[in-house]
């Protein structure tokens, strides 16, 4: 018999696959029949792998609790942490709040304590010290007013720091500093 | 649950879902359904005993992933695309003899010289020389192609590959082969008559 080259222009024209059908035939031939014990191997096979793997579920469980009870406590110690040091922080900046306070609180006593002191040096005293305004601005100089003012702010701030400051600035937050200056 | 008679009626997605599920019964419908069509691919690349471990291997993986199957594709193809991995690893595991046809396929890439191919020949059937002539990624698209009937687009998604490669491959294939159909004497005397029926002329 003689040979037959194909090539796919003669496929085309035949309308027809040898290739396809040989190698179909050659597969269907050779094709496995279903086998019943093959399936019962797989399918116990399957069984015994499901069962070492909830084997490794309830392993991998213990895992994750104990892998979950650290990170529960590694949380809570950050949350206590960052809570102290929060805490830390606040305290500080209350306390310099407080410690301004207590500074304007003292600089207003000091200038209202000064500036009472020169109104009632210069009302008890009225005449000496016009006169002596009077014969100082005459010579080109400066009242003298201004420096006894100074002085006497100076004086009182220094005074006030002695005292104990906690106790005049709760004070303060009651009753202004005037009215208790008045007192 | 569904009886068997009920399962038997489900398409392989259905079922596949219903083992994602927690089905037994479906999933053993799904081995029952595909234990011959994948152990006749195993068995293509490469002996018998090994196909059979090789298929077992297959759905054992089949089953620990079945969560990552997603309906969006076939449930042959996907179960294919396990089944060549698995054929490639255990072969690469157990380094099979140089003479099976995988291993040829996967060795030498296929690419013997025809006239080598033609003096073998005659011995074999027409697969063993496609496992010789091809890669094993042409046997394997070859293989779905004909024999499984699947569209290039799951064989692309079986191999890896783009539709365009896929159908590069199938021609190579085919150009390959085709000189190779005339050697086989007792598939062209049946071929023959088929043709000559259908064309009328002889090719010389």
């Amino acid at each position: 018999m003689a040979r037959r080259h194909w090539k796919e222009a003669d496929v085309r024209q035949a309308g027809f696959d040898p290739l396809a059908e040989r190698l179909r035939r050659e597969a269907t031939e050779s094709r496995p029949v279903f086998s019943e014990t093959l399936h019962r191997r797989i399918v116990e096979a399957i069984g015994a792998g499901r069962r070492s793997q909830s084997q490794a579920t309830v392993r991998q469980r213990g895992a994750a609790r104990r892998r979950h009870a650290f990170g529960v406590f590694v949380t809570a110690a950050c949350l206590l942490l960052a809570v102290a040091v929060g805490w830390r922080v606040y305290e500080g900046r209350v306390a310099a709040a407080r410690k301004a306070a207590i500074e304007r609180y003292v600089d207003e006593l000091a200038s209202q304590v000064a500036s009472r002191w020169v109104l009632s040096d210069l009302l008890a005293d009225r005449g000496a010290s016009a006169g002596f305004d009077q014969l100082m601005g005459s010579a080109g100089l400066s009242p003298r007013s201004g420096p006894l003012a100074d002085n006497a702010r100076a004086a009182a701030n220094s005074l006030l720091r002695r005292l104990p400051i906690d106790v005049g600035l709760a004070q303060s937050s009651t009753q202004p500093p005037e009215d208790r200056f008045a007192q | 649950m569904a009886g068997k008679a009920g399962l038997a009626s489900r398409t392989d997605e259905q079922l596949a879902y219903q083992a994602q599920c927690g089905c037994a019964a479906s999933f053993e419908e799904l081995l029952r359904r595909f234990q011959t069509p994948v152990l006749a691919f195993l068995r293509q690349r490469g002996s018998t005993r090994d196909a059979e471990d090789v298929l077992q291997e297959t759905f054992l993986r089949a089953y620990e992933n079945l969560h990552r199957y997603r309906p969006r594709w076939a449930f042959s193809t996907w179960l294919f695309t396990i089944a060549r991995r698995t054929s490639i690893n255990y072969c690469r595991r157990e380094q099979p003899d140089a003479n099976s046809p995988a291993a040829e396929a996967a060795t030498s890439a296929g690419r013997q010289p025809i006239e080598e191919l033609m003096a073998v020949e005659s011995r074999q059937r027409m697969w063993e020389v496609a496992a010789a002539a091809l890669t094993e990624e042409q046997v394997t698209a070859v293989w779905l192609h004909y024999v499984e009937e699947m569209p290039t687009e799951e064989i692309a998604r079986v191999l890896g590959r783009s539709r365009g490669s896929v159908k590069t491959m199938l021609f190579r294939a085919r150009k390959r082969l085709l000189p190779l159909l005339s050697e086989f004497d007792e598939g062209i005397a049946v071929v023959d008559g088929v043709a000559d029926e259908k064309v009328g002329t002889n090719y010389g």
